[in-house]
């Protein structure tokens, strides 16, 4: 449960000196009628255009709270909610009770119908040195378990598939908070000033989980809002400008602007954020070519895009959209997350889970092997898991191709890279998968993880909101110490 | 107990000066604990004095902790005497063993930081003896208005109030900055656009005081007035058309309350009706049916898929907190407030006011003041449209999912590569179309996203609970027991609880509705009737003119939206951990007129508009020396350049390109949005007509789930909870919105029409011309010949026609949006609508003097 000793939010009040002007209250009040965020080249910056007059770039590279283990991270999200004890949670003892009704009379919280045990219909094995347990959903990925921990014991505070993803994203159930990857650009900037700091691969289709409010800023500075890229045509919106706009014109254009621009700048207070809102013209039209330039997977050879399963139709979206996070992290992007959908299988998991592991099993394991070939996956945390767990049981109308039901008291997720131990299992559910009950780590747990990780102490980064200095593991979280 | 942070409220007359005085030399030269002390202990004294490892006991990560001390030598600091406080003997080493233990010492600046910060708290005998209330729990009394050397300069008391704290600081405010520039800033900050070339030059031509007075009064009668406050207030009570949350339905209705307040500052609605209107506006039957739409302000909290009661509530207590009393109330859910005199059992107490509320739909006649009243026949028209889109959508999804389904009835082999050897899956019911349609095996790419849209459309707006989008409905609030519509007060109000730790599971003792204990003493309150609802007790009490808080926060809200910063810059936290004031004289100078003047909100601009504070410049010709003493320019000793809103940029685009409708209320439009974008949100968009769209932004439809790119990028409101003040930030992105998008180009060639329009087919005039309507001034020569070199300058390729943005693809059968075709590309007008487009996007354009 969360820990609820109040003496921690007095604890808000801590401003970290480590983050500059930006962790302190006095940002706040300096925003004034001005520009508080300039986010623009660190070249610029270099190039001394813009003298001693520059304000801070809120997307520099900052230093980190301690070492940092990784340097980027990219989130693989499971839309829907990963059953554990079909994936990396086997439970033999399941399988036993096939068909019987649940022991502790559980009911569907809404309509109140019993539920009726169900065995998992995937065939477990150990692999690697580590003899890490993996279903055979996963043949590829199974191959890379000495290099991934696998958390068993994760919970979460709801069922609900929007709260729950709220929940994951930000570390709140109700939108409007900043997101894990905003906070991770917060605290420490990006590398590559021509993309985006944090981009996201969003799911297609109808929504329902909330949609962009999962990589907003909240409260932060817009600079922060993770940007959605397209895997296909132009990624970005009004990245170009309409058909028929040639590079020539654009460049009279900004040309043009910037003449004009010009004399308004002599003795402007805020002459400094006018001539970075100019240099964002330029940059922005240098982003034309340098986002889809990092995007261009047909660069790669021919063995990398098979490796990702870009020769197969059904591994082409997940496998495009790995390759594609692997050029970004190799180019400096701090954050990347990409959604995978179709993980609620309410019913028939054993073909909707099957058909989900046949989608990204391929491309998720060729991004481990290939961040480890070129010596990334150290510096690179890669995150597996969805918004909760499923139950052990089924609901009984849906016996004909039974299915299981949300669960947030236990849920499947594994780590990789970036500082993570290798090859390990943390945690233990009940014998039949139901509950964390070995080694519980709530969400906040998992968040004050990933910012360790990322060399963020997640009691230190914090932002002043409504009157206090606010956090995104709220009172405080706990390393998994285990798996670091 | 006696730090400063924490210093009781108690009983006593205070005096009003004295207090101010404090208030108003403490905030610079305060040594303040978070931001200055808090960090060095952080790093040097935590790591063993924190409250998990409490070293002798000790813990030194807060004020009181401090206060408190260790197990060996009691309070490590003793107030007021940093000599002889255990700390400070401590880190220099006076008392043994030195810390920190084992490390360096501090260095001597800090401890000097440290001493003074001890000194300046109050010694305890001063803390609980007749310190009173302090400001802005005070009394509210029109301050003495102090005198001034340069009393030339003052024209009103605003300007006498900030120049004699200008003058004891020995600066000067800036010379009143030009016609030009004041006319914009009046329009901008009265009504959100710029004035046309044709006003400017009338106000050029006149250069005397009535005339700008005259400006003042006919942009306050302006209508666009209360779109652009409106808008501010929009903000605070987080007003959005949907619920948010993961399913985000729409609130079909609440446009009704968005007019509402569009209409009440228009009609400079007394601002205690206001507050009594959105709190409590059922139970006076004087209000009407205003008082019912005011209502809406209860039902604008996010909803989240496990709507709970206590979510309404929590929404409810913060909301009222922080937009009427500029107070954080929902600190003191979990526990005592740690900066303010808000004990938890304040939280609840406040909560009971609404614990017999709920909130939802009802019916309620349009009024005379809301548009389909006007036209009765074409709402009905627009209900009946509405349901014949419903239908065929209903049948749409029903046709369509029986068609696909009949080609799932036998299992089928998914083509791929070497994973699918065994890749036969049997699909057999609606719950694996969706897998079959991702598969896109057995679909074609069209048929899977018709799909979806159809699904989308459904999900979103076919929710039974909708149908009636388009009939008189209201979102409004009632008596749990005794139904929408009863003014009776209830014998059986649910019992409120504190919570313990906030948490709903974790009940204590039963609390009564009650007021806020920090004001009992300032402002006794006794209500005329005890057995009247107690929202509408809460309501009389708010509004009351002897609350401290409410006029007091309302006027810097004014004062905020003319300056860009709040006399208090944390325009809803007036409490401690706020930013506090320089100048709380002048905030009850214009409290005290507030309330004179019967609530009036145009008194309020008209007193500041007047001032000469308000017509400095934004240079001051000392802004070297001043920049470096007062970098936030807390003293006014200049004007604050200001960035434009998003809603104001995408106004003024509008208004410059000719293309504006001025059309006022109803449901909100759809802008158009590139399609991808709408995949992920929730809600069916379908843009609406070109007309409509180019109404005002305050008009948009306002999803939670899904913005505008534009409105993201220019730091639009965070719809989903109070916003007092919107960022400001310079990203590339904001390029993207302004530059490259297809509405930008779009009214960038219809002001290039406009252009040729009305200055004819001469390059010189042209170009005159577009300077005059995007910032009301004539071209420097060096522009003119830019522009003209521009205008001459062929490019090498010929373009094809630039296409307008395509549509989202809208399911067959339902109606799709017949936009007339954009004007002609002729070749001169392309490089005059590049022009304009380069106009639109100059730091002058959206930049305000």
């Amino acid at each position: 449960m969360k820990n609820l000793n109040h003496e921690y939010c007095g604890r808000f009040e801590a401003p970290d000196r480590s983050l500059g002007e930006l962790g302190r209250r006095d940002f706040l009040y300096r925003l004034g009628r001005g520009v508080g965020g300039v986010a623009l080249s660190s070249m610029l910056f270099r190039e001394g255009l813009l003298g001693a007059e520059a304000g801070d770039n809120p997307l520099a590279p900052k230093k980190s709270h301690r070492p940092a283990r990784a340097k980027s991270c990219i989130f693989l999200f499971m839309a829907g909610g990963p059953s554990q004890m079909d994936t990396f949670d086997p439970k033999p003892l399941l399988n036993k009770y096939h068909g019987t009704p649940a022991f502790d009379g559980a009911q569907l919280r809404t309509s109140g119908r019993k539920l009726l045990y169900v065995g998992s219909p995937f065939r477990f094995s150990r692999f690697g040195q580590c003899g890490t347990e993996v279903s055979d959903m996963f043949p590829h990925l199974a191959t890379c378990v000495d290099d991934m921990a696998v958390v068993r014991s994760i919970h979460t505070d709801s069922d609900a598939h929007s709260l729950a993803t709220f929940l994951m994203n930000t570390g709140e159930g109700l939108p409007g908070s900043p997101s894990l990857g905003s906070w991770t650009v917060y605290g420490l900037g990006t590398e590559n000033q021509n993309l985006p700091a944090f981009v996201v691969f969003p799911i297609s289709g109808t929504g329902g989980f909330g949609g962009p409010q999962n990589w907003s800023n909240g409260y932060l500075p817009a600079i922060y809002q993770g940007t959605p890229l397209k895997s296909e045509g132009v990624p970005i919106v009004d990245l170009q400008p309409p058909a028929g706009t040639t590079a020539e014109q654009q460049e009279a254009n900004i040309q043009l602007l910037n003449h004009f621009n010009r004399p308004y700048l002599e003795g402007h207070p805020l002459k400094s954020d006018l001539w970075a809102r100019m240099k964002n013209y330029e940059l922005a039209f240098r982003m034309q070519m340098t986002v889809p330039e990092a995007l261009d997977v047909d660069k790669e050879p021919p063995a990398i895009r098979e490796l990702y399963g870009l020769d197969n139709k059904v591994t082409e979206p997940m496998g495009r959209r790995c390759l594609m996070a692997r050029r970004l992290v190799e180019r400096g992007v701090r954050f990347v997350q990409i959604y995978s959908r179709g993980w609620d299988s309410h019913q028939d998991i054993a073909g909707q889970h099957r058909l989900r592991g046949l989608e990204t099993d391929r491309p998720m394991a060729a991004l481990l092997k290939d961040l480890k070939q070129r010596g990334l996956l150290d510096q690179t945390l890669v995150a597996w898991g969805g918004e909760f767990g499923r139950t052990p049981q089924s609901l009984p109308h849906n016996w004909k191709a039974p299915g299981r039901e949300h669960n947030k008291t236990a849920m499947p997720m594994w780590f990789a890279g970036g500082g993570v131990k290798g090859g390990t299992v943390v945690g233990a559910t009940d014998e039949l998968g139901e509950k964390a009950v070995e080694s519980p780590y709530h969400l906040h747990d998992l968040h004050a993880t990933f910012l360790h990780l990322m060399g963020l102490d997640d009691m230190r980064l914090t932002y002043y909101h409504a009157g206090r200095f606010k956090r995104l593991t709220d009172l405080g979280g706990r390393i998994i110490k285990e798996m670091v | 107990m006696g730090c400063e942070l924490l210093r009781p409220i108690s009983i006593g007359v205070a005096l009003f000066t004295g207090l101010a005085a404090f208030a108003g030399t403490a905030e610079d030269t305060r040594v303040r604990f978070q931001t200055q002390i808090k960090p060095i202990l952080e790093t040097r004294c935590l790591s063993c004095h924190d409250t998990r490892t409490r070293n002798s006991g000790l813990v030194l990560d807060t004020p009181e902790a401090i206060l408190r001390g260790g197990a060996l030598n009691g309070p490590s600091v003793l107030p007021g005497n940093a000599e002889a406080s255990p700390l400070i003997r401590y880190l220099r080493g006076e008392k043994l063993p030195a810390m920190p233990l084992g490390e360096p010492p501090l260095a001597e600046e800090e401890i000097g930081l440290i001493a003074s910060w001890i000194n300046q708290l109050p010694p305890p005998a001063d803390a609980s003896e007749g310190a009173g209330a302090s400001w802005p729990f005070t009394r509210l009394e029109s301050p003495a208005i102090p005198a001034v050397r340069d009393r030339k300069w003052v024209r009103n008391p605003i300007d006498a109030l900030i120049l004699a704290k200008l003058e004891t600081q020995g600066m000067q405010p800036a010379p009143p900055t030009s016609r030009r520039s004041l006319l914009r800033r009046i329009y901008f900050d009265l009504i959100g656009m710029p004035p046309t070339p044709e006003a400017m030059a009338r106000f050029l031509r006149n250069p005397s005081d009535e005339a700008y007075e005259q400006e003042v009064e006919t942009l306050l009668r302006n209508p666009h007035y209360g779109e652009r406050w409106g808008r501010h207030w929009l903000d605070l009570v987080r007003y959005a058309d949907t619920e948010g949350g993961g399913p985000d339905y729409p609130r079909p209705h609440i446009w009704r309350y968005r007019d509402y307040v569009i209409r009440a500052f228009n009609q400079d609605r007394a601002y205690d009706r206001f507050v009594k209107e959105q709190l409590a506006g059922d139970l006076y039957s004087v209000y009407g049916a205003e008082g019912k739409l005011g209502l809406g302000f209860l039902n604008l909290g996010v909803v989240g898929e496990d709507a709970g009661r206590q979510n309404l509530l929590v929404d409810l207590v913060t909301t009222t907190g922080s937009v009427f009393l500029g107070l954080t109330l929902e600190c003191a859910r979990c526990h005592d407030h740690k900066y303010d005199p808000i004990p938890a059992r304040d939280y609840f107490r406040t909560e009971a006011f609404f614990s017999s509320l709920t909130v939802g739909e009802a019916d309620l006649p349009f009024t005379q003041y809301e548009g389909p009243r006007l036209d009765p026949e074409a709402w009905e028209r627009r209900a009946q449209a509405w349901q014949r889109e419903l239908d065929l959508r209903k049948e749409l999804k029903e046709k369509t999912t029986a068609e696909f389904l009949k080609r799932l009835e036998k299992p089928f082999r998914l083509v791929g590569g070497q994973d699918l050897k065994d890749g036969v899956v049997p699909l057999s019911d609606a719950g694996e179309l969706k897998t079959a349609l991702n598969r896109g095996v057995l679909f074609t790419r069209e048929e899977r996203e018709l799909y979806r849209l159809i699904e989308r459309q459904n999900t979103a707006y076919g929710n039974v609970s909708h149908r009636d989008y388009f009939k008189p409905r209201v979102h409004t609030a009632w008596e749990i027991q005794s139904g929408y519509g009863a003014r009776r007060p209830n014998p059986a109000m649910p019992t409120t609880y504190i919570l313990m730790g906030g948490n709903p599971k974790s009940r204590g003792e039963a609390v009564e509705a009650g007021f806020l204990s920090a004001l009992e003493d300032q402002f006794p309150f006794e209500s005329e009737n005890p057995r009247q609802n107690p929202r509408q007790t809460l309501a009389e009490w708010i509004s009351h003119p002897d609350n401290p808080l409410t006029a007091r926060v309302m006027v810097n809200r004014i004062w905020q939206h003319h300056f860009g910063e709040g006399l208090v810059r944390t325009a809803s936290d007036f409490g401690r951990n706020g930013s506090g004031t320089l100048h709380p004289e002048l905030i009850d100078f214009l409290a005290s007129h507030f309330v004179r003047n019967r609530w009036s909100i145009k008194a309020v601009h008209r007193l500041i508009l007047q001032s000469n504070v308000y017509r400095q410049s934004i240079r001051n010709p000392r802004a070297g020396e001043y920049r470096s003493r007062d970098p936030d320019n807390r003293y006014f000793w200049r004007s604050n350049p200001l960035r434009l809103e998003a809603e104001a940029i995408r106004d003024s685009i509008l208004a410059v390109s000719g293309e504006l409708n001025a059309t006022m209320g109803g449901p909100g439009f759809f802008p158009k949005v590139e399609e991808n974008l709408l995949w992920e949100g929730g809600t069916w968009w379908k843009p609406s007509s070109r007309e409509e769209r180019n109404r005002r932004t305050v008009y948009m439809w306002q999803g939670r789930s899904f913005q505008l790119p534009m409105m993201n990028v220019f730091d639009g409101a965070n719809l989903n909870e109070s916003c007092w003040r919107r960022q400001v930030t310079t990203v590339a992105p904001q390029v993207f919105a302004l530059f490259n998008n297809p509405f930008v180009h779009e009214q960038s060639r219809r002001m290039a029409r406009r252009i040729v329009r009305e200055a004819g087919p001469e390059p010189e005039s042209q170009v005159r011309r577009a300077f005059r309507l995007a910032l009301q001034r004539d071209p420097t020569p060096e522009e003119r010949s830019r522009g003209l070199d521009f205008l001459n300058r062929p490019l090498t390729a010929r373009l094809p026609p630039m296409e307008l943005a395509k549509g989202p693809a809208t399911a067959p059968g339902v109606s799709s949006d017949a936009s007339p075709s954009p004007p002609p590309r002729g070749e001169d007008q392309d490089r005059l609508a590049d022009l304009c487009l380069v106009l639109l996007n100059m730091n002058e354009f959206i930049f305000l003097e």
